[in-house]
């Protein structure tokens, strides 16, 4: 049986990892969005030049 | 006028992910330890185990913020670009690591004091300064001009960071539920190794989400330029 104290420390651990690794997830779809729209850019800043 | 980001030059992709993978491993193996070898405290029980996340999260959130303090000191006396886009990652990353240790905080305090949320001083400046935080990103949000969104946001990141101080010492200078800072000094043997472990597993973590935050800032910024350069050649 858990005790009331471990559920405590359970959830502790579970918002870290919970924390990181929704940042983890946030920084791969702002990454994966970035290099495409910076693929995207560079013809149109070749023409530029 | 500020210099312009130089263009983007990210680490190799197996580079960045052998760090993620060092670091996060690093998270595991120190927690792991900690839980498996401390002895249960004297008044706290294994309560105390929450101290590995917690403590750590503090002090990357301090951490972190002194880099933003540092960066945007130098992009106000500077005016380089990327001192900016660093100052604005490690903000970002500072907020994350000074919500975690505010629910933490939260998390510990319900067993420990009977309660969730306490209006002391500790706890209210680590809100303050979670707000000042969010208050410097939603303004990088918002403001369309590169340039004044630096400018305004590296003086709020640089008088945001001087509320550090003011977090640290707030359990000397004011009576407080909160104990007064936990460090390797100030605790039993038992439980340093595992908190000092913990400490440097989450460093890694925090070096390793500046990086990364910091290199897509540049590609983001990179696109901005192009984009700009395009509208003037289109005119």
């Amino acid at each position: 049986m858990i005790e009331s104290n471990q559920v405590f420390i359970i959830a502790a651990y579970a918002v870290t990892w919970g924390g990181m690794l929704a940042y983890l997830a946030y920084l791969a779809r702002r990454g994966g969005r970035a290099r495409a729209e910076s693929e995207r850019m560079a013809p149109a800043d070749r023409n530029a030049v | 006028m500020p210099a312009a980001a130089s263009s983007p030059s990210s680490p190799p992709p197996r580079t960045s992910a052998l760090f993620a993978f060092v670091s996060f491993g690093a998270v595991i193996a120190a927690q792991t330890h900690a839980i498996l070898t401390s002895p249960a405290e004297g008044d706290m029980g294994h309560l105390q185990k929450i101290m590995y996340v917690h403590v750590p999260a503090a002090w990357m959130t301090f951490l972190a913020f002194f880099v933003v303090l540092v960066f945007s000191a130098r992009y106000l006396w500077k005016g380089r670009e990327n001192d900016d886009l660093l100052a604005a990652s490690a903000a970002e990353v500072g907020a994350l690591f000074n919500g975690l240790t505010l629910m933490l905080g939260m998390i510990w305090g319900r067993p420990a004091w009977g309660v969730w949320w306490v209006w002391d001083a500790r706890l209210t400046s680590t809100l303050v300064l979670f707000l000042i935080f969010v208050g410097y990103l939603a303004l990088r949000a918002f403001v369309d001009d590169a340039e004044q969104r630096a400018r305004w946001s590296a003086a709020v990141g640089a008088i945001g960071a001087l509320n550090v101080p003011i977090v640290y010492m707030s359990v000397t200078w004011w009576r407080t539920l909160h104990q007064p800072p936990s460090s390797p000094a100030t605790l039993d043997p038992a439980y340093t190794l595992g908190l000092r472990l913990n400490a440097i597993a989450l460093l890694l973590v925090m070096i390793y989400f500046i990086r990364k935050r910091y290199e897509i800032a540049r590609l983001e910024r990179a696109a901005e330029h192009a984009a700009e350069a395009a509208a003037m050649g289109g005119r």
